[in-house]
């Protein structure tokens, strides 16, 4: 054939492999993965993210740069999520909309729940891609710093095998990170339709309970020291204190284990709350 | 075997009744499902794909159960609802691709029958690009291609030419009408617009405040809606003496501007002629006109429905202002 033609072969029925709800998750998953740093969708929805993702390298750059001419350790791996709550705190409160409050304000749940997957499905999908999202962009730049580490500073194997524990410590630091951030930028998504009240619910809640520990952390004899517990700054670092240190910060301040107990309890009630929500949300 | 089939099945909104013990068997094919706004259409539609809890009854979905095997019902069903359902920031490619799926294809799939369906509906380049940027018409062919996209057996469409021009309209349904008779894919289609359905369907159900009003193909209705008109020279008191005469004969005979219209009996239609004709020529009025006419369905429903108009518009809003 001299010419190549093309046939309109129109509408083809289908009977290859139907894959069951795993498949569909994992689907949900990743589909959720890719639209938290804008990937699928127009340029203007990738800024933010990689703009995120920008700031959080950059400290681990300059941290090498300057260990490389040192020759000593300069900051500790679990330092990351602490002195970058910034930026992790602006992704979550942009993005966490991006996954659920679009599809309620566009009403593509009905497009979704009249498929093979069950409502909680697509609620713990869109939850783990959170925490994903959130871990990577703290596990990513502790990489580079590892990586960095062993070559500027580590002169001896025992060197490295100290970076790579201490490494290790940095990543657990950011899975609790990415699971309690995530379940609450989720949980508060899940009830605003709309992208910017949930973007405001988020940093509000991170305002509010922040000024509100540090006003009961000055009240006399301490007695305010429980507030530490509700705001996701100090509790996390309580958490991370407590669980990479074996320590608390102040010693006359929470007792350490409270830390623990309360961030479980606190996993557990979003995500009972975000899979209540999508139990009941009307499509 | 009926690809739908209730029994009594009931949806309540607090005090209000969507669907009242309803009752239908809906077999293959193209089926019509009409009934004025609020007349449970949607209701119906969203209980049997698990959207909505019946709050009594029961149902089957292609011989399973829609609350106990309701997730095999959802691989086997493809949905298009009435309202906005597209998010406008991904192209119809990635849309109709992901919602492949998640309804369980395989990714190459998936992919392939993506680029299928957006060619059937009659998407090309633009599927490439963000749906916000999409007319009405191509946003009700995605909607249309997402529905395809995993090749169910049964489509269940709702309002598929909500918000199109009449050129929209005319396309859309002759897409219908294709993807149910060429591919043999048995298709429900509900709509308030009864001229579209007889254009497509084989087969009529209607419903009214929840309840079945009747369950036909389109040929009995029209068969049994055969009108007989007559116009007589003499203006109103021509035509009312002929009315009057045709009564007392037990005709019954509705006005119709100018002329009279009797109903023609499907089993005999010469005798009416006969009578009409003769009950003419008994009064000495001089004959104009005497035509059949084929009634249009519209107006068989048309009368006894004013009352539920203002029914509040079941669905979503019910469902919000009840559930969140």
């Amino acid at each position: 054939m001299s010419e190549s033609v093309i046939y309109d072969i129109g509408y083809q029925r289908y009977d290859g492999p139907r894959l069951g709800r795993r498949s569909a998750v994992i689907s949900l998953y990743l589909h959720g993965l890719r639209g938290l740093f804008g990937l699928g969708r127009p340029a203007k929805s990738k800024v933010l993210p990689w703009l995120v993702v920008a700031i959080m390298f950059v400290p681990v750059i300059v941290l090498i740069a300057v260990m490389s001419r040192t020759g000593t350790q300069v900051e500790r791996y679990d330092f990351y999520p602490i002195q970058l709550q910034a930026p992790l705190a602006i992704f979550l409160a942009a993005q966490a909309p991006e996954l659920l409050s679009r599809d309620q304000r566009y009403q593509v749940l009905p497009l979704y729940f009249s498929r093979p997957i069950r409502r909680s499905d697509y609620a713990l999908a869109k939850l783990a891609a959170m925490i994903t999202a959130m871990f990577a962009l703290i596990a990513g730049p502790l990489l580079v710093y590892w990586l960095g580490s062993i070559a500027t500073i580590s002169h001896h194997p025992g060197d490295a095998r100290h970076q790579t524990a201490q490494f290790a410590l940095g990543l657990a630091n950011g899975v609790f990170h990415a699971i309690l951030l995530g379940a609450l930028g989720l949980v508060i998504a899940a009830f605003a339709r709309r992208r910017a009240f949930a973007t405001a619910a988020v940093i509000g809640v991170y305002l509010i309970t922040s000024a509100v520990a540090g006003a009961l952390s000055g009240l006399p004899n301490n007695s305010g020291r429980f507030g530490q517990l509700f705001s996701p700054f100090t509790l996390l670092d309580g958490l991370r204190v407590w669980l990479l240190h074996g320590k608390v910060i102040d010693e006359n301040a929470v007792p350490s284990a409270a830390y623990g107990i309360v961030s479980v309890l606190f996993v557990i009630a979003f995500v009972l709350v975000l899979l209540r929500r999508y139990q009941k949300i009307a499509t | 075997m009926p690809v739908i089939e209730t029994a009594a099945l009931t949806k309540r909104y607090g005090p209000v009744t969507a669907l009242d013990a309803l009752t239908v068997a809906i077999e293959p094919g193209i089926v019509g499902l009409v009934g004025a706004n609020g007349a449970g259409k949607s209701t119906l539609i969203k209980v049997l794909l698990g959207l909505l809890e019946p709050t009594a009854g029961a149902a089957q979905v292609l011989g399973r159960d829609i609350v106990t095997e309701g997730e095999q019902v959802r691989g086997l069903v493809g949905y298009m609802p009435e309202h906005d359902c597209l998010p406008p920031d991904v192209s119809a490619t990635e849309l109709v691709g992901h919602l492949g799926r998640v309804a369980g294809l395989p990714r190459a799939a998936a992919r392939e029958r993506t680029a299928e369906v957006l060619r059937h509906v009659g998407l090309y380049e633009e599927r490439y690009r963000p749906i916000g940027g999409y007319s009405t018409g191509m946003k009700q062919r995605v909607k249309l291609a997402q529905a395809l996209v995993h090749d169910p057996q049964l489509l269940l469409l709702d309002e598929p030419t909500n918000g199109l021009d009449p050129a929209g309209r005319d396309e859309m349904l002759a897409l219908v009408q294709r993807t149910g008779t060429e591919f043999g894919m048995a298709v429900v289609v509900a709509s308030h617009l009864l001229g579209e359905l007889e254009r497509i369907c084989e087969h009529l159900v209607v419903i009214d405040a929840g309840k079945l009003r009747a369950s036909d193909s389109i040929a009995s209705y029209t068969r049994a809606q055969q009108l007989l008109a007559v116009e007589v020279d003499g203006g109103a008191p021509a035509r009312d003496a002929l009315a009057a005469r045709l009564t007392e004969i037990n005709i019954n005979a509705d006005v119709d501007g100018r002329a009279l219209v009797v109903a023609l009996p499907p089993d005999d239609e010469a005798a009416m002629y006969d009578a009409v004709r003769d009950t003419v020529a008994d009064l000495g009025l001089a004959l104009l006109r005497l035509e059949q006419r084929r009634h249009r369905l519209s107006d068989m429903f048309s009368e006894p429905h004013q009352a539920h108009e203002d029914l509040p518009r079941q669905g979503q809003q019910q469902g919000e202002a009840a559930g969140v």
